[in-house]
């Protein structure tokens, strides 16, 4: 058996014009695919790991679709009366239904903010310092038909719920976030604090807008400054001028305490992947979760942000496919020109007792030996080529989505910068703020750069291709030498 | 007695498989072939001569009839076996491999018969000698030697196994008149000398002239 490979290799040595035109074409054929595969798996990486840093959040609001299918246009007020009860449903969501929609083993940890509106004795509300701009509603205030009060009261279950602080938009100038979570302190707005001279450690009493005689009170724990600062250092009307933050806990108590205090709650589940957000959304139903509101999560936002590379990632793989066809088709269209020069080697082999599994395997390895040298070449190329092709895709890509920036800006009128600010000068939103209508516009600066390298997976995957293509395009010789009576072929030359 | 036979024909037809019902190439051959012995089987272009032969090496085995190398049947072989051990083959086109060293060819065949030869290339240049070359022509590229050089190298080729038979088939055909009877020399001396049986499938009057036995076509 050694001869046939030691035959095998003279007949590439000896015959080098030959195998130098096949090693050539097998080369730049290992140097796309290992491009291909280089940047499908630093693209697969990327989104991978992405999709860690960012984690699958889920939350309950309303379903608007389902609400809408109940509303009647012909009865009007009736149909009033039924959204009404559909937020009545929708508020009546309490701490310890979170708690145990949040029981399920599709859930790592959650978390969740309760808001509520309460007056308070000797505060000053503060007005706003832009005029003409109506002040933002909370969502199921439309429906409101209670007094509502000049604050609101916003209270947070862990520190991992207080986004605002997490990605720095709120940012303490005094004081302290009181970590325990359970304590009767707040954190009120500089500009309030202001307005009212209340320093850390003074105490304001809270009274429910429904009930004058329900009251709580609070003690300041620190003073918070939100980031509005623009560029022109004109300073913008903070929305949280009038929210007193606090915990969870604080607005249970006070909702245990009044019973026409409307209280909407938000929870956020960190689920355990992206896979089970179907199955969580139907353990919730099973649970008891109202048919006007459903689980809504950030994969979108995910996805969004990740499609500029999820294209290059498909763009790599349909390149791979087409590389791959027009390779074999290459390939075999060579091996059976060179199978057809050989035809009197062959004879003369078969002639000489050599079986056909031997011819074929002498045959066969000559190619894969040529094939591994290319290969293994063409991955050392491949990986020196892959990381300036990859970026250049992107590049490209980057360009094409920052033209589309400019062109939602056009939409809008004017330089379109209070609603589509310049990259960078962003603020950074939590995911689940809903402001963010531009993600994967904004989120495309997280991939300025792809780090494909020609790993060892890489080339173990292009050696398979390899293998698989010399193996296919190595078919026509197999066929030839079963089909060639070796005395014609040897007529045939005489 | 000693049955010096080793190949024999008994009423041996052949016709293409495309040809008419009728339309035999050879029809009903009976023929003995003895070690020892040089056999000239002779004929005209078209006669069937290579068919024969194609028959003979077990290449071809859609014939009617019966041939028996060492009375046993050809269709019972492995006749890649029987192609690589049992019998030699001379082409009247050498048919060695261009890309290959005359020492090389010949040690190819020693492989393929996986004959047990304990220095192949001391062997290979002892053929080499056997026929005529010398040694510093063992590293030589066949395309590189002459016509009669190469036909030395293809019948030293068909020695490196040692088979009892060799089939020729117009081993001098390309060759001058000189290395015509060089050829011949060797290939009546191996029957001679070592017992060989050589059958040379020829149309050529003066090979058919050296021969022991002639069997027309």
């Amino acid at each position: 058996m050694r001869y046939i490979f030691k035959n095998a290799s003279l007949s590439i040595t000896r015959n080098k014009g030959r195998n130098l035109l096949i090693g050539i074409l097998i080369l730049v054929i290992s140097c796309a695919v290992s491009v291909a595969l280089a940047i499908d798996h630093a693209s697969a990486a990327l989104i991978a790991s992405y999709e860690d840093k960012y984690e699958v959040e889920a939350t309950i609001a309303m379903n608007r679709e389902n609400m809408m299918q109940n509303f009647d246009p012909e009865n009007r007020e009736d149909a009033k009366a039924d959204m009404n009860e559909v937020f009545q449903t929708a508020s009546s969501i309490t701490a310890a239904d979170i708690e145990a929609y949040a029981d399920s083993d599709y859930v790592k940890s959650y978390y969740y903010t309760m808001n509520t509106e309460m007056n308070a004795v000797s505060l000053e509300k503060a007005e706003q310092s832009m005029a003409g701009m109506p002040q933002q509603k909370r969502g199921d205030q439309e429906f409101e038909e209670m007094a509502s009060g000049d604050f609101t009261l916003q209270g947070y279950s862990s520190l991992s719920a207080m986004n605002e602080f997490i990605e720095g938009s709120y940012q303490i100038v005094d004081g302290e976030v009181a970590s325990d979570f359970e304590s009767d302190t707040c954190l009120l707005n500089e500009e309030l604090a202001t307005l009212n001279d209340i320093q850390v450690g003074d105490q304001i009493t809270l009274v429910d807008p429904n009930d004058e005689t329900i009251t709580y009170s609070l003690t300041v724990s620190g003073i918070y400054q939100e980031q509005s600062e623009r560029e022109n250092g004109m300073k913008q009307f903070a929305n949280s001028v009038n929210t007193i933050i606090t915990n969870a806990h604080v607005v249970e108590q006070i909702s245990a305490a009044s019973e026409s205090l409307r209280v909407s709650i938000t929870p956020t589940f960190i689920l355990t992947d992206s896979s089970v957000v179907d199955a969580f959304s139907a353990e919730l139903s099973e649970k008891g979760l109202s048919e006007y509101l459903s689980v809504q999560t950030n994969l979108d936002q995910v996805e969004s942000a990740t499609s500029t590379i999820a294209n290059v990632q498909t763009f790599s793989v349909t390149f791979l496919i087409i590389t791959f066809i027009i390779g074999t088709i290459v390939l075999l269209i060579v091996n059976f020109i060179n199978i057809r020069e050989r035809k009197y080697e062959i004879g003369v082999l078969r002639t000489i007792g050599m079986k056909k599994s031997k011819v074929c395997l002498q045959f066969i390895s000559e190619l894969l030996i040529v094939s591994l040298l290319s290969l293994l070449l063409g991955a050392g190329i491949g990986a020196a080529i892959s990381v300036p092709v990859s970026n250049y895709m992107l590049e490209n890509e980057i360009a094409s989505a920052q033209n589309e920036q400019q062109s939602i800006r056009d939409h809008f009128g004017g330089n379109g910068k209070e609603m589509i600010p310049d990259q960078g000068e962003m603020p950074e939103q939590g995911p689940d703020t809903g402001k963010n209508n531009f993600q994967g516009v904004i989120e495309l600066q997280a991939f300025n750069s792809i780090d494909a390298v020609v790993d060892i997976q890489v080339v173990i995957q292009l050696l398979g291709i390899g293998l698989a293509l010399t193996v296919i395009s190595s078919l026509s010789a197999m066929i030839s030498i079963q089909r060639f009576s070796p005395l014609t072929i040897l007529k045939e030359r005489t | 007695m000693e049955n010096n036979n080793i190949l024999t024909m008994e009423h041996v037809s052949y016709r293409y498989k495309d040809a008419k019902q009728n339309e035999y190439v050879l029809t009903d051959l009976n023929f003995t072939f003895q070690k020892g012995l040089v056999y000239a089987i002779k004929g005209k272009s078209g006669s069937g001569k290579t068919t024969l032969l194609s028959l003979l090496s077990g290449l071809e085995t859609d014939y009617e009839g019966n041939i028996y190398f060492r009375e046993r049947e050809l269709r019972q072989f492995d006749l890649d076996r029987y192609r690589s051990r049992d019998i030699g083959i001379v082409f009247q086109s050498y048919n060695l491999l261009p890309h290959l060293s005359a020492a090389e060819n010949i040690i190819l065949s020693m492989n393929v018969s996986q004959y047990p030869i304990p220095d192949k290339k001391e062997k290979a240049v002892e053929l080499m000698k056997r026929v005529g070359l010398s040694e510093d022509q063992k590293d030589r590229r066949v395309l590189k030697l002459s016509g009669g050089e190469q036909q030395r190298v293809a019948i030293a080729r068909s020695l490196s196994y040692e088979p009892k038979l060799i089939l020729a088939d117009e081993p001098t055909g390309n060759l001058d008149k000189e290395t015509e009877r060089e050829i011949m020399d060797i290939l009546v001396d191996l029957a001679k000398q070592e017992q060989k049986c050589i059958i040379i499938v020829t149309h050529s009057d003066p090979v058919c002239k050296r021969a022991d036995v002639v069997y027309q076509l």
